[in-house]
C-alpha cells in the first residue's frame, strides 16, 4: 500500500524538476542571438520555432523574428526572410530599422515592405463660425447701412479617415454633422418722433443650418517637424437636414412682434458645395495622431434661390424678413484623433 | 513660422470674402413685398402709378406731446418697391385717393382728395364739436403742397345751427378736369341720424384746382357709402356704392350702382339685394380691359347682417351702368378651395370674407383683393390676403391666401404696364401700422 504513493510522489517531483529546468523565451532569444553570433546559423530556427515564439512578449518576438530574419538572408532563403520581415512588421507596425547599427541587406529588405499605415481612422470635434456671403439682396424693408449679418458659433463633429500616399501627401475624408449658425441683426430707422428721437424697428434672429458634411481634401506636410505641419484643400459636400430661424421684432415707441421660429428647410437647397482650405499640425500620440486644424469653407452653392425669397409667409409678413440669395462660408477649428491602421506586405517590384 | 502665416491667412480670407447684406446689389427679380415703416402707425388709403415707380397715399395717426391727429402722406418708390426719398407729409388733414397728374411720361404733379376735420370742444351744438371739410390738395412732383381746397361749410352759426359735414371720397382724372366723389350730411338737427347724400364736382385739370361745377345727390333721403374709385367715360360718371336701409347702419345694405350724366342727374341707378336682408358693401369699381365690356365691382356679401357670413363678391356691369343678371359671384376663403377652386352659393360661407379692391387684367379678367378674418380652420391670425383672379366670365382662374399674425388689408390691386398684379395695403400688428407694397406676377406668385 506505501509502495505505490511513494512511486506516484517521486513521479510528480521528477516531473516538476523537468518543467522547472526548461528554458524561458528570454533564455531561449538569448540563445539564438548567441548561436547567430557564432555563425551557427542552421541551428536558430530550430530554437525560435514557432512554439516558442508564442510564449514570448510582444518584444521579445520582435526580436526572435528579426534574428530569423537576418539568418535566413545569410542562409540565402529570401521567402523566409520575407515572412520573417512580415512577421516582425505584423507584429510591431511602429517597428523601426536602425541604418547605422542593422546590416545594408536587413535594411535593405525592409525597404521592400509596405511599413505605412494604409489608413488611419478617428473622431473630429470642433466649433465653427459661419457667416452668410450675401450675393443678392433681397429685404422687405427699408435696411439702414448698420444692418448685418453676424457670425455665429456652431458644433461639428464625426469621424474622419485618413489614407496616406506617401510621406508627404494624405488623402482626407470625414462624415460629419455640422451646426452652422450665424446671426442677423437688420434695422429700420422710421424717422424722428414729437421729441426728435430716432426710432428704429430691429429684427433680430438667430439662422442654425444642420448639415451632414462629407468634406474631401488632400493634405501636404510642408516640413519634417515634430508636429508635422501641413496644409490641405478640397471640397465639401453637405447635405441639409434641418434649417430654422428664431427671429423676434422690436419696435420702438410700439409693441414688441413677439419670438417666433420659422422653419426654412423647404426654402434651401438640400446640397451644398463648399471649397476648402486648411492649416493643422498633428502630433504623434499613442497609435495614431491628435489633429489640431484651422479650417476655411468658402460656399460655392447658394443655399437659396431668389425664387424663396418671400416663400416664407410668417416671416416676410411678421417680422418684415425676405431672404437674400446667399452662400454660406465658415471658419473651424477642430481636434480629432486618429489610430493608424496597417497592413504590412512585400511591395511589389516595379519592372 | 510658415504654418502660423498660412493660418493668418485663411482667417484673413474668411473675413474679406463675405458680402454682408448692405454691401450686395439687389436681386434682379420682378416681384417683391415691401414695407414703409414711419415714426407714426400708417393706414395705406391709395395707390398710383408713375413712370419712374409708385406713389403711395396713406394717413399716419400722429402723436404730439398734448395731442394726436391724422395727417396724409405721400410715398414715393422705385420700379422695385424701393423707397425714394422721405416720408412727404401733407398737413392739414387725411387722404383717401390720389391721382398723378402725367404729361408726356413725366409726373408734373399730384392731386389728393380727403378730409380736413375741425374740432370745437367749446362748440355749443354736440354736432359742431367736429366738422369735416372735403379736402383736395395740389402737390408739385417735388411732392410740395401747391394749393389746398377745401369744400366746408363756411357759415356764421347761431348757438343752435348746425354745420353740415362734407367728406371726401374718390378721385378721378379725366382729359376735362378732376372728378370728386364724396359725401355730405346736412347742418340740421339731430344731424348724426340724418343721411349721408352723395356729392360730386369737378376741378379744371391743373394744379390750380379752380372749381368747374358742383352737384349733389340726394335719393329717397338714404345714407350711401362709396366706392373708392369712381370713373369717367364719354361724359358719364360712375361709381358703385352701398345704400343703407337704416340710416348710418350698412349691416343692412344693398348694392347700387350710379350712373350720371357730367353735370347732371342720374341715368341709371342699377341695383342687387334692394328686396332682401343682407349686408352688401361694393367697396371698388374698375373699369374692364375694354371698355365695351364695362365694368367689374367687388366687396362683401353677408346673409347674415353682423357680417359673420361675410363672403368676398364680384359682379359684372354694362357700359350703361346695369348690373349683368347673374353675373354675380361669391368666394369663400374656405370653401372656394376645395377639390376644384371655384365661386360658392353666396349664402356658403365658413370663414369671413372681404372684398376691398378689384383690377381689370390685360387678359380681359379681374383680379380681387380683399381679406379672410382668421378662424380655427384657417389664416395665420388677424386678417389675411384673400387674392382671386377670375376671367372675363367670372370663373376662377387661381386663389391665393398669404399673411402673417397681424392684419394685412388691401386697398388697391392694380395690373402694372409689365402685366403684373400690385397690392397695396396696411400691415397691423399690436399697436404699429405699416404700408405694404406687393408686386405679383400674373399667376399671384412672388418666385422671380
Amino acid at each position: 500500500m506505501k509502495r505505490p504513493l511513494l512511486f506516484i510522489i517521486i513521479l510528480l517531483f521528477l516531473n516538476s524538476a523537468f518543467a522547472q529546468d526548461g528554458p524561458t523565451p528570454a533564455q531561449t532569444l538569448r540563445l539564438a542571438r548567441a548561436t547567430y553570433e557564432q555563425g551557427r546559423l542552421h541551428e536558430i530556427p530550430t530554437q525560435l520555432n514557432d512554439e516558442v515564439i508564442a510564449k514570448m512578449s510582444k518584444q521579445e518576438k520582435v526580436d526572435a523574428h528579426k534574428i530569423l530574419c537576418l539568418t535566413y538572408i545569410y542562409l540565402e532563403e529570401p521567402a523566409k526572410a520575407d515572412q520573417s520581415m512580415l512577421n516582425i512588421l505584423l507584429t510591431d507596425p511602429y517597428f523601426e530599422i536602425n541604418e547605422v547599427v542593422d546590416p545594408a541587406e536587413f535594411v535593405a529588405l525592409y525597404r521592400t515592405f509596405r511599413t505605412r499605415p494604409i489608413y488611419r481612422v478617428g473622431a473630429k470635434l470642433g466649433i465653427n463660425a459661419s457667416q452668410p456671403n450675401v450675393i443678392e439682396s433681397v429685404t422687405a424693408v427699408e435696411l439702414s447701412d448698420d444692418s448685418e449679418y453676424k457670425y455665429g458659433l456652431g458644433l461639428l463633429f464625426g469621424g474622419v479617415v485618413d489614407v496616406p500616399i506617401n510621406d508627404k501627401m494624405t488623402l482626407h475624408g470625414e462624415l460629419l454633422y455640422i451646426q452652422k449658425k450665424f446671426e442677423i441683426d437688420l434695422k429700420v430707422n422710421r424717422g424722428q418722433d414729437a421729441l426728435g428721437e430716432t426710432l428704429i424697428n430691429q429684427f433680430e434672429g438667430i439662422e442654425t443650418q444642420s448639415w451632414l458634411s462629407i468634406p474631401l481634401s488632400f493634405e501636404y506636410k510642408i516640413m519634417e517637424k515634430k508636429f508635422n505641419p501641413y496644409i490641405a484643400g478640397g471640397v465639401s459636400i453637405d447635405y441639409l437636414l434641418n434649417d430654422e430661424l428664431v427671429g423676434e421684432r422690436t419696435r420702438e415707441d410700439a409693441s414688441a412682434i413677439p419670438e417666433s421660429t420659422f422653419e426654412l428647410k423647404p426654402q434651401r437647397e438640400k446640397i451644398n458645395i463648399s471649397a476648402l482650405v486648411a492649416a493643422g499640425a498633428k502630433f504623434k500620440i499613442a497609435g495614431g495622431f491628435f489633429v489640431a486644424e484651422v479650417r476655411y469653407l468658402y460656399g460655392l452653392t447658394k443655399v437659396n434661390s431668389e425664387e424663396t425669397a418671400y416663400a416664407n409667409q410668417e416671416a416676410t409678413w411678421e417680422q418684415g424678413y425676405a431672404d437674400p440669395v446667399f452662400k454660406v462660408s465658415s471658419l473651424a477649428l477642430t481636434g480629432s484623433y486618429i489610430h493608424n491602421i496597417f497592413n504590412p506586405k512585400k511591395l511589389k517590384r516595379k519592372k | 513660422m510658415r504654418i502660423t502665416t498660412i493660418i493668418i491667412f485663411i482667417a484673413f480670407i474668411a473675413v474679406v470674402s463675405c458680402n454682408n447684406i448692405t454691401d450686395a446689389d439687389p436681386s434682379p427679380r420682378k416681384t417683391f413685398v415691401k414695407f414703409y415703416e414711419g415714426p407714426f402707425p400708417i393706414t395705406a388709403t391709395s395707390v398710383a402709378e408713375i413712370p419712374t415707380g409708385y406713389v403711395i397715399l396713406g394717413n399716419a395717426l400722429v402723436t404730439e406731446i398734448d395731442t394726436t391727429f391724422f395727417e396724409s402722406v405721400l410715398i414715393e418708390t422705385d420700379k422695385d418697391g424701393n423707397q425714394v426719398g422721405d416720408f412727404h407729409p401733407l398737413e392739414g388733414g387725411t387722404g383717401k385717393s390720389l391721382q398723378p397728374i402725367i404729361d408726356n411720361g413725366t409726373v408734373s404733379g399730384y392731386i389728393v382728395v380727403g378730409d380736413n376735420i375741425f374740432t370745437d370742444p367749446q362748440a355749443p351744438q354736440a354736432a359742431n364739436v367736429i366738422v369735416s371739410s372735403l379736402r383736395v390738395v395740389a402737390v408739385g412732383n417735388d411732392f410740395e403742397p401747391i394749393r389746398n381746397r377745401y369744400i366746408s361749410d363756411n357759415r356764421i352759426l347761431g348757438p343752435n345751427q348746425v354745420k353740415a359735414d362734407f367728406f371726401g371720397g374718390a378721385i378721378n382724372l379725366t382729359d376735362n378736369g378732376v372728378i370728386i366723389l364724396g359725401t355730405y350730411k346736412e347742418g340740421v338737427a339731430n344731424q348724426q341720424a340724418a343721411p349721408e347724400k352723395q356729392l360730386l364736382f369737378a376741378l379744371d385739370n391743373d394744379l390750380d384746382l379752380d372749381s368747374a361745377w358742383f352737384k349733389t345727390y340726394d335719393l329717397l333721403g338714404n345714407t350711401y357709402l362709396n366706392s373708392k374709385s369712381v370713373h369717367y367715360t364719354n361724359g358719364k360718371i360712375i361709381w358703385a356704392s352701398a345704400i343703407a336701409d337704416i340710416q348710418g347702419d350698412f349691416t343692412f345694405s344693398y348694392v347700387t350702382v350710379p350712373f350720371v350724366e357730367e353735370q347732371s342727374v342720374f341715368e341709371n341707378f342699377s341695383q342687387i339685394g334692394q328686396t332682401t336682408l343682407q349686408l352688401f358693401i361694393p367697396s371698388d369699381i374698375q373699369p374692364a380691359s375694354s371698355p365695351a365690356f364695362g365694368y367689374g365691382v367687388v366687396g362683401t356679401y353677408s346673409e347674415q347682417t353682423d357680417g359673420l357670413k361675410g363672403n368676398m363678391f364680384f359682379l359684372r356691369v354694362d357700359a350703361n351702368g346695369n348690373i349683368i343678371p347673374g353675373s354675380d359671384r361669391y368666394f369663400d376663403a374656405i370653401e372656394s378651395f376645395g377639390v376644384d377652386i371655384t365661386d360658392v352659393d353666396k349664402n356658403t360661407s365658413s370663414i369671413v370674407d372681404n372684398g376691398e379692391a378689384i383690377t381689370s387684367t390685360s387678359d380681359g379678367g379681374f383680379a380681387l383683393a380683399g381679406t379672410l378674418t382668421t378662424n380655427p380652420v384657417k389664416g395665420k391670425g388677424g386678417k389675411d390676403l384673400f387674392l382671386v383672379k377670375v376671367n372675363a366670365f367670372g370663373d376662377v382662374v387661381w386663389m391665393k391666401t398669404m399673411g402673417g399674425t397681424g392684419d394685412e388689408v388691401p386697398i388697391s390691386i392694380r395690373e402694372t404696364g409689365s402685366g403684373d398684379l400690385l397690392v397695396c395695403g396696411t400691415n397691423t400688428i399690436g399697436d404699429y401700422a405699416s404700408v405694404f407694397l406687393m408686386k405679383m406676377d400674373k399667376n399671384g406668385e412672388l418666385k422671380n
